[in-house]
């Protein structure tokens, strides 16, 4: 995945933030808290929980289809942040090898449940993040932190960082095809290269992060960015996070699908 | 009196490269005046110390009947509104309506208030359209378009603009022209598209070497082949083939 791809796929979920539906036009402290309190249920579970964790894949599932969020963008980004996970739990099989579970007569070790839960954990809390940044779009994330108590200057650098990330991506992008015409299929100077690359990245950054700031001083900034006006927090906000928090509760308190399961036998 | 008088003005950088010595000149109230000049004339530091984003070593620079300096930075910027060469530096929020309410909310306006210069400076430069866009999502003429509200939303005396033509294509270029001789605002220009400059200010400066080499008529100073060639400059397109 070279640069340019990288910026398209960045760019994908501002642009789903911005579309007009009913879960955008929820309140974002609805939609932030609702998400948090959905993280913290989700990794409140035990290290060996899977079946009871299924049903949570509800909220980020619903937030995608209702928010119009094409799910091959989520997975996409999903992907990106793998690596993480499998840092922190590729040793457990290894670690914990105890069979905790039989499947017909094959045992399935502790180490490979856990890893197993950390990686659909890892799913579900990066997808709602993502589904929750989609249909509220960043800005208006950032804009909100500052009510919730988050220093401003965190909000700001927060916001910055966003809108410029894909300048220099492009600026990146524009230099490494710069390079690549000049190499002709060959690594070029390799490392030495990339190392002046970056630094040239860094001067540029510098000098561009000094204009911007002259062209906000141009226009009366004082050290504080003004930021829109929110909406009142509605019923229909109120609604939103009663109704999951219900639904995060029930399923904290009872195992869903060990409950349907036996239902079913019982039916059956 | 003059809306913005300059007098001996003498500036250099922190690495020695001196930029400007012993500038001097006025600009009347409804005035549309272009800056021309080689590459490292002094242009885009001209227009840093017409907004008092820069201080001159020497000399002053007066704005509406005040000196630009440190104490009167809030009025300054209050009156001028300044058109960076790069769209990009100069739209810094999420959204096109965001940034153009971004002087407005800082001057502390009321959001009606806010939302009524957000309007007018989009009705202006005729980019309503732009309004909920983001500036990833804008052409070279519309971030143009966009940059030019954004100064405007401060309901400025002076703008003053770094190359507004660059990079844009030939229609967008045109409609830019159209748009700034339509405005009734007082405006110094830095450019290098001498065609419009032309086209828009019936009066220019050439600055070389740090200093105003000439202040005439654009008409007069335009068709002078061999004082263009010396500043550095060219003939614009238009006379070349007479």
């Amino acid at each position: 995945m070279n640069s340019s791809t990288t910026l398209y796929n960045l760019g994908e979920l501002t642009r789903l933030g911005s579309t007009d539906g009913p879960l955008q036009r929820l309140h974002p402290a609805a939609k932030l808290f609702t998400t948090i309190l959905f993280i913290v249920v989700v990794m409140s579970f035990g290290r060996y929980t899977l079946s009871a964790l299924l049903p949570f894949l509800l909220y980020p599932v619903v937030l995608a289809t209702v928010g119009n969020i094409p799910p091959a963008s989520i997975l996409r980004k999903v992907a990106l942040a793998l690596p993480f996970a499998l840092c922190i739990g590729i040793f457990n099989p290894f670690l914990d090898t105890n069979p905790v579970l039989y499947i017909g007569t094959l045992p399935i070790s502790g180490g490979i449940l856990s890893f197993c839960s950390i990686l659909f954990r890892l799913f579900l809390t990066v997808s709602a993040t993502l589904a929750l940044i989609g249909i509220t779009g960043f800005y208006t994330l950032c804009a909100f932190l500052p009510r919730m108590g988050v220093p401003r200057i965190f909000a700001n650098q927060l916001l910055f960082l966003y809108r410029y990330l894909f300048v220099l991506l492009e600026e990146a992008s524009r230099m490494e095809r710069a390079r690549n015409l000049r190499t002709f299929s060959k690594k070029g100077l390799g490392l030495r290269v990339y190392a002046q690359l970056l630094g040239h990245l860094l001067l540029r950054t510098f000098d561009r992060a000094e204009r911007i700031h002259q062209a906000m001083l141009c226009r009366a900034y004082t050290g504080s960015l003004p930021l829109a006006p929110l909406p009142p927090f509605g019923i229909r906000d109120l609604l939103f996070c009663l109704a999951w928090g219900l639904f995060f509760l029930l399923a904290r308190v009872y195992d869903l699908p060990q409950l349907l399961g036996h239902i079913l036998s019982f039916w059956i | 009196m003059s809306l913005l008088e300059l007098t001996d003005i003498h500036f250099a950088y922190p690495n020695g490269h001196s930029a400007l010595h012993g500038v001097s000149f006025a600009l009347q109230e409804g005035e549309k005046v272009g800056l021309v000049g080689a590459n490292s004339a002094g242009k885009s530091t001209l227009l840093l110390h017409c907004n008092g984003c820069l201080f001159p070593q020497q000399g002053e620079v007066v704005l509406a009947g005040e000196s630009v300096k440190g104490t009167t930075l809030a009025t300054v910027r209050k009156i001028t509104g300044t058109v960076f060469q790069d769209t990009e530096d100069q739209l810094f929020m999420p959204t096109i309506s965001d940034d153009i309410a971004f002087a407005p909310r800082n001057l502390g306006l009321s959001e009606d208030e806010v939302h009524k210069r957000v309007q007018q400076a989009l009705e202006a430069v005729g980019a309503t359209y732009l309004s909920e866009r983001t500036p990833l999502q804008l052409s070279g003429g519309e971030k143009r378009l966009a940059a030019i509200a954004t100064a405007l939303s401060l309901e400025p005396r002076l703008l003053l603009l770094d190359e507004p033509s660059a990079n844009l294509d030939p229609k967008a270029r045109r409609r830019l022209i159209n748009l700034l001789q339509k405005l009734p605002h007082t405006m110094l220009i830095a450019s290098h598209d001498l065609d419009m400059i032309y086209d828009i200010c019936p009066r220019t400066l050439v600055l070389a070497n740090g200093t105003v080499q000439a202040d005439a008529k654009t008409v007069d100073l335009f068709s002078d082949a061999s004082s263009l060639d010396a500043w550095g400059l060219e003939l614009p397109l238009r006379f070349q083939n007479d």
